[in-house]
């Protein structure tokens, strides 16, 4: 556990015992991860609004039963998970109808990449060719590549986080990036690929 | 789909791929300002609904917090229990011995542990440890058997009467912090005393018993002694008794000495005497 987790949990254990003021410095810390977590995962502004203030609501009542046992952003982004899940069950989108075809996606932009040259995709399009490719990955591969990179949470926090071994995230994660990457290459110079 | 290039993705762990590099310049989302509101207003809310910490509960529950002193106070509970019960006993071998002059001078007063006390059919402590009021009781036997039955089982150890009052044990109480050992010695002086006092009613009491023995019993008109009065009296050797008769004789107590010479005959039936005795009475000389 590191000083920052520490403190995270200092944080929430002082705000457990009425400090305000530390539950605002905790909030600021996490709530863009949070909401960014959120948001690309469900890919619907509105649904990341009210998960966002679930979370948070969540984490508020449970500060009377709070303890540290691991760092306060697992503990935190184990609430968004199950949360998102919740709102998959209640809108009927399961993980696997939530899925489109990468290799469709790669041809949509190997189309882009078949126009002349001067007109190759300038960097916003790239990056909104990266964000749709995100968006079409499964949501189990999604969820693990954001809770990864936007959370910063190890393999086994993520594990612990998803619910599944390490191995089955780390396995997860790396389809995610493969297809990432994939779909990244034709954009990419040869020196930044790979 | 088959298993992506292994290399590339430790690449990516370690932070140097591409796919890392293109999400951090994805435009970073930021927290709508009423959400943020709302968020601050469930914290602030929730801790005006509750009293601070502090004054709460703390950590585990009122079993777990209490447990440990629950368990210091039964143990202690259990502890004095013991002591208690167990004390009178253990306090037996923890009092001095004293070397208290016996009655007889050749006792050596030592405490007994309790297993000795307990009289065993068979063994000398049986009649060690015949108890005080036995005796009493047949000090005030009205009949010579029972007299002689208890002469003969204060006597038969060949320890003396002053056995049963040896053994018993010294009254045993609460040791004070302070001046002890006084106790238990002035304790100890006590039994002694009263040892020694048992002695010589012990004493006094075989005497009286070997007396009924020897005396013939009054129902018989058998005078027990030369003198009457002095039935408890041992008889004399028959010279001298013979030469008090001859004295009383000599003085004129005629009668007197008649009356002697038939207690001596009674108590000397074998033993020879002249015919010209003057011990003998007038009309048999």
């Amino acid at each position: 556990m590191d000083a920052q987790s520490a403190d995270d949990s200092a944080l929430m254990l002082r705000y457990r015992d009425g400090d305000l003021r530390a539950f605002e410095l905790l909030y600021a810390r996490h709530k863009g991860g949070l909401y960014r977590y959120l948001q690309r995962l469900t890919r619907d502004t509105e649904a990341a609004n009210d998960l966002f203030q679930d979370v948070w609501g969540k984490v508020i009542a449970s500060r009377d039963r709070y303890e540290v046992r691991a760092q306060f952003k697992t503990f935190l982004f184990q609430i968004a998970h199950n949360c998102a899940i919740d709102y998959f069950r209640r809108v009927g989108r399961s993980w696997a109808h939530n899925t489109t075809d990468i290799a469709a996606l790669a041809d949509v932009i190997a189309g882009d990449e078949g126009q002349a040259p001067e007109s190759r995709a300038s960097a916003a399009q790239v990056q909104s060719a990266f964000r749709r490719a995100l968006d079409t990955l499964p949501p189990e591969q999604r969820d693990v590549f954001l809770l990864y990179e936007e959370c910063g949470l190890s393999l086994d926090d993520i594990g612990h986080v998803t619910g599944v071994a390490k191995e089955t995230a780390k396995s997860r994660l790396r389809y995610a990036v493969s297809k990432l990457r994939a779909v990244l290459e034709p954009h990419q110079p040869a020196s930044i690929a790979s | 789909m088959s298993e992506p290039n292994d290399r590339s993705f430790e690449e990516y762990l370690k932070g140097e791929s591409a796919v890392s590099a293109r999400y951090r310049e994805l435009p970073e989302d930021e927290v709508p300002p009423e959400l943020d509101a709302a968020v601050m207003a469930k914290a602030r809310a929730a801790i005006a609904q509750s009293p601070p910490r502090t004054s709460r509960r703390v950590g585990p529950s009122s079993w777990v917090r209490w447990s440990a002193p629950f368990a210091v106070a039964a143990s202690a509970v259990v502890v004095v229990a013991i002591v208690l019960n167990a004390g009178p006993e253990q306090k037996m071998p923890m009092q001095p011995h004293f070397d208290v002059p016996s009655p007889l001078g050749e006792r050596r007063y030592t405490e007994a542990p309790p297993s000795e006390l307990a009289p065993v059919a068979g063994t000398p402590s049986e009649r060690i440890m015949v108890p005080e009021f036995e005796a009493e009781e047949l000090t005030s036997s009205s009949t010579a058997q029972e007299a002689d039955d208890a002469s003969r089982t204060l006597s038969a150890s060949g320890e003396g009467p002053s056995a049963p009052t040896i053994a018993q044990p010294v009254p045993s109480s609460p040791p004070t912090p302070q001046g002890a050992d006084e106790v238990q010695l002035a304790k100890a002086r006590e039994a002694a005393s009263a040892a020694r006092n048992e002695s010589e009613r012990q004493k006094r009491l075989s005497a009286d018993i070997a007396a009924r023995r020897t005396a013939p019993s009054a129902s018989s008109g058998q005078i027990a002694a030369p003198s009457a009065s002095a039935s408890a009296a041992p008889p004399l050797p028959p010279e001298d008794w013979l030469e008090r008769i001859r004295t009383l004789r000599s003085e004129g107590k005629t009668s007197e000495a008649d009356e002697q010479w038939r207690a001596f005959v009674t108590a000397y039936p074998d033993f020879a005497v002249s015919a010209t005795d003057a011990a003998r009475p007038a009309t048999q000389q």
